[in-house]
């Protein structure tokens, strides 16, 4: 299998995502970049760097909820047009994938696998899947199927994103009441042979979101117990009290409403993907061998539900150790800030590459 | 356990032992009063707020809960809940009847409606996985149980020999594989990241609908430790959980394939509100009104179970909320040493005004009189219309606003006074104010002196609204205080101060972190509708006695909902499910038919509003729309 494993990922950080773009990407036959148009410009910075190379082809999502503000739908309007501007309209299309359904099914996933699908080439020498302004229920699935693509036709697949540390429009999401699998990663969650595995659940901690962990706890075990609960919190962190702070927020849940008393915390760096996907896959062989001495069935669930960087990291582990994706759609943003008038595109602060599958990996031995 | 009330759902509890001690017989009796055979031999539909019990009665009816209650059935409160149940056939000689098994919806069931298939290809996906589901639940229920597979035998309907054959329900455990088969098949379409088109489907196995339900009579279990030596014949009982999360067209097919006289097996389908639609649900609102607690007339191929029931029957939830309390008190031995009913701990004598809370308040009194030509004379009347035992700050407020109504009155003031103006007679049949405006006056000294007034037990069952997890939660507020006081040395029993101040304060915390779809607009709308409500309360004559809970639109206007409401509906379908909100259509007053929007329990609690039913503020649909406007 020539992809990524937790023995052998290549990845790039900081200044050196700049070199690879600038050396590989822009002198590579032909890609496909896919990608979203987002709220902050920094989901507008690879789009930048790469819009005047025209051996890249950009296809961009435009997530469609019903619940959005309208300040906030016109600045994706605005950067859509600069986008196109900046592009030009014969390398670049929009499509607008439907986050949640009118009945509120969350369908991000499959819709914008769906859209994809049509996107694909045997032409690519290079796919991109640029997750900087991606919600993770389409950003995930396509990181999939980028990556099941990419073996079949022999391309390079790349997984890049662009954040700051601060963010330039401050968000409040409204939530599904349901929890949902994340479209492709549901591996056998839900058939009856699971019904008596012991779950161990990995949950990334946000602000804000109990009512989001509660929702998933109780999806998880109304049929099942939930075994363990090992929350990833962010350390080391710019604020070095985060992770503290959201223990404390989450302490009622862990204590008393869950019934865990023997917290298993993994602490993993904030802005380094590399690590999350190191400590998940260090406590998931821990957890193999020992239920492999009891007899038992288990199996790790991840919810990505908190910081951008990280959760990229569990998606790194769940694709390698196929392991399943829980989470909570949102339904709608509002926010309370005022939109910046002009776009003005700044490098960010944190940047990643992560070579998924392709050239480096074309003598790793079969698993 | 440290404090049960704090695990708010008793789907956390995996073990059958431990989810039976939390399960009181009240609501048990309540849902199966009536013609509960029906249940049985029909399908039904249940529906309810989240938290208002229905996966406790689903959990309850499972296979292996009812097996662990048979066999603990010497602990005393299982006895009752096991005497309960057999009084509903449920068990017959301790041995269980029915072989539940609980399926939640889930998104896998909802993910079929995503397919790119024909809509018959996906309704015959969904039936399938269903009853393929079924099968294997209810084997894996008996397993668990202790019987042997090789040695359960399926009964089929003698009509139905090839579907037997079809699903090998001559043996048990080709059987489990057969049901495991299609499940698998249909799992990984469903699963997968790009589905198989059509054309493939149809290639594979899984050309046909499995069909187990139309062929299933009964399984015969043979014998199950501890419960029965014997073989026993259970007869089948499937209960779709939170079928809400169906897609409408599924939901509708799914009911509609149940509802089939031709199947033998019982099934339940359980959601919310939402779900069954708006207009469904306020047929079967109207419908309980009129006609027997089961919700069926003879003859007809469903029925429809409401968790939550009219305000009306408040007294049956104090019950159940009373016994509810008792048992989980029973699990916490700091509390239980002291007193075993929530109810003792609680103080139901009102803390009165202040010394000088008092004397402000006669100050205000005699001046409005004196300001409106009041005489002694005059004011003795209406003194004498209030009961001698009523405490000397509600006595004053009570005529505060007697006088106020008294100045209404004289023709002269307001010659084109309208109908409104002039509440109900306020007097009982004993000459003396009634019990309603006795509450205004209380309700009007909360505002005006922060006198506590969500005090005693039957306040914490009332706010409620029937749904019991929000009693726990209410309760709860109040059995952490209790603890913390134990802790502390001082004496466990908490005064009204207390009791107000906890409630008030859980009440606002729970609002605040509501978190499901629309909430804020949800929020905005229950703001909107409280503000009118507290206007109309602190009226200085309480026109509605004790106030309003609720806003009234002409029942004409509500007719238009669907044409006119615009977010207003999906707003409603939240607020309704999550129980910020109740409906009542058709209500009768002044000559002229409201449709009612009474506020939740914590919705009044939070703003200071009455319990009691009736009293609601008019106005009309256009205001509710304009309400959440962004």
């Amino acid at each position: 299998m020539s992809r990524f494993s937790s023995k052998r990922c290549i990845a790039h950080g900081a200044d050196d995502v700049t070199e690879f773009v600038s050396l590989h990407l822009k002198e590579a036959a032909s890609v496909l970049f896919i990608g979203t148009v987002g709220i902050e410009t920094s989901s507008l910075y690879y789009p930048s760097e790469l819009a005047a190379s025209t051996n890249v082809q950009f296809r961009f999502f435009v997530e469609q909820r019903s619940d959005e503000s309208e300040a906030l739908a016109d600045l994706g309007k605005r950067h859509r047009d600069w986008l196109s501007s900046k592009i030009g309209n014969s390398r670049c299309q929009f499509v607008d994938v439907q986050i949640i359904s009118m009945d509120g099914a969350t369908v991000a996933g499959r819709n914008a696998v769906n859209a994809a699908a049509k996107w694909y080439d045997n032409g690519f020498t290079d796919i991109v899947v640029d997750s900087s302004g991606m919600s993770k229920g389409v950003c995930f699935p396509v990181i999939r199927q980028a990556i099941d693509m990419g073996e079949r036709i022999g391309a390079n697949v790349h997984l890049l994103v662009a954040s700051n540390d601060q963010r330039m429009i401050q968000l409040n999401a409204e939530s599904n009441d349901r929890a949902d699998w994340m479209h492709g990663f549901q591996g056998q969650m839900g058939l009856d042979s699971m019904t008596d595995a012991l779950q161990l659940w990995m949950p990334q901690l946000s602000e804000g979101g109990v009512a989001q962990m509660n929702i998933m706890h109780g999806h998880l075990s109304a049929s099942s117990p939930v075994a363990e609960v090992c929350p990833i919190v962010p350390f080391p962190s710019l604020d070095p009290r985060r992770g503290d702070e959201l223990l404390f927020e989450y302490r009622d849940a862990f204590q008393v409403d869950w019934g865990n008393e023997h917290l298993n915390v993994i602490y993993a760096h904030e802005s380094d993907p590399m690590d999350v996907f190191r400590s998940i896959t260090r406590m998931e062989f821990v957890r193999r061998e020992v239920f492999l001495a009891t007899g038992k069935k288990a199996v790790s669930v991840l919810s990505p539900s908190g910081w951008r960087i990280g959760s990229l990291g569990m998606v790194l582990a769940a694709i390698d150790l196929e392991l399943p994706m829980l989470y909570v759609e949102t339904i709608g943003y509002t926010s309370d800030s005022t939109p910046p008038s002009t776009i003005e595109i700044r490098k960010p602060e944190r940047l990643w590459h992560i070579w998924l599958t392709g050239a480096p990996y074309a003598d790793t031995p079969q698993s | 356990m440290d404090n049960p009330f704090k695990k708010r759902a008793t789907e956390y509890f995996d073990d059958p032992t431990a989810f039976l001690s939390l399960v009181s017989p009240e609501p048990i009796r309540r849902f199966f009063d009536g013609e509960y055979e029906q249940l049985f031999d029909r399908s039904v539909i249940v529906v309810g707020t989240p938290g208002s019990g229905k996966t406790t009665i689903a959990q309850l009816m499972e296979f292996d809960t009812l097996v662990a209650l048979v066999r603990t059935v010497h602990n005393s409160d299982n006895k009752s809940l096991a005497t309960e149940l057999a009084g509903f056939k449920v068990l017959e000689d301790l041995v269980p009847k029915f072989l539940g098994y609980r399926l939640p919806a889930g998104s896998s069931l909802r993910d079929i409606w995503e397919l790119p298939y024909s809509a018959s290809v996906r309704t015959s996906l969904l039936r399938s996985f269903i009853q393929a589901r079924a099968v294997l639940g209810w084997l894996r229920k008996l397993e668990r149980a202790g019987a042997k597979i090789e040695q359960i035998k399926i009964s089929t309907r003698e009509d139905a020999e090839i579907i037997r054959g079809l699903i090998h329900a001559d043996d048990a455990v080709a059987l489990r594989n057969c049901a495991r088969e299609v499940e698998e098949k249909i799992f990984k379409v469903i699963t997968a990241l790009v589905p198989p088109s059509e054309a493939e489907l149809a290639a594979s196995v899984l050309s046909s609908t499995y069909e187990a339900f139309d062929a299933i009579e009964s399984i015969i279990a043979p014998s199950i430790p501890g419960v029965c030596d014997d073989e026993i014949t259970l007869k089948p009982l499937f209960m779709l959980d939170d079928a809400h999360e169906l897609h409408p067209d599924q939901f509708n097919d799914i009911e509609s394939w149940l509802r089939q006289r031709e199947l033998k097996l019982a099934r339940w389908i359980f959601t919310r509100v939402d779900a069954i639609g708006a207009d469904e649900f306020r047929k079967v609102l109207a419908s309980t009104e009129s006609i027997q607690p089961a919700g069926t007339t003879p003859g007809r191929d469903r029925v429809i179970k409401l968790m939550q029931r009219d305000r009306k029957e408040r007294k049956a939830f104090r019950g159940i909320a009373s016994d509810i309390s008792r048992r989980y008190i029973e699990q916490m031995p700091a509390l239980r040493r002291h007193a075993k009913k929530l109810e003792d701990y609680l103080s139901v004598d009102p803390i009165p005004l202040t010394a000088s809370q008092l004397r402000e308040l006669e100050r205000k009194v005699k001046s409005l009189a004196t300001g409106e030509g009041f005489s002694e004379a005059r004011l003795k009347p209406l003194e004498s219309m209030i009961p001698g035992t009523v405490p000397p700050d509600v006595r004053l407020a009570l005529l505060r606003i007697l006088i106020h109504r008294e100045m209404k009155r004289v023709p002269q003031t307001d010659m084109f006074a309208m109908e409104s103006d002039f509440p109900e007679p306020e007097l009982d049949e004993g000459k003396k104010v009634k019990a309603s405006l006795i509450a205004g006056a209380n309700i009007q000294l909360l505002h005006e002196f922060d006198r506590p007034f969500y005090f005693s037990f039957d306040r914490v069952a009332d706010a409620s609204n029937d749904n019991i997890e929000q009693f726990i939660n209410l309760a709860g507020a109040l059995v952490e205080m209790i603890e913390t006081r134990l802790l502390r040395g001082h004496r466990p029993r908490l005064d009204a101060k207390m009791q107000h101040q906890a409630l008030v304060r859980r009440a606002e915390e729970t609002v605040k972190a509501w978190d499901f779809p629309h909430s804020e607009a949800v929020r905005k709308l229950v703001a909107f509708i409280a503000a009118r409500c507290k206007d109309k309360t602190l009226a200085g004559n309480a026109p509605l006695d004790d106030g309003a809970n609720a806003f009234g639109i002409p029942q004409s206007e509500m007719d238009r909902l669907q044409s006119e409401g615009g977010e207003l509906i999906t707003v409603l379908h939240f607020a309704l499910a999550y129980n910020a909100l109740s409906l009542t259509e058709k209500y009768e007053c002044k000559n002229k038919t409201w449709c009612l929007f009474e506020l939740g329990g914590l919705p009044i609690i939070i703003n200071g509003l009455t319990f009691n039913r009736g009293g609601f503020c008019e106005g009309h649909l256009s205001e509710l729309v304009a309400s959440i406007a962004k």
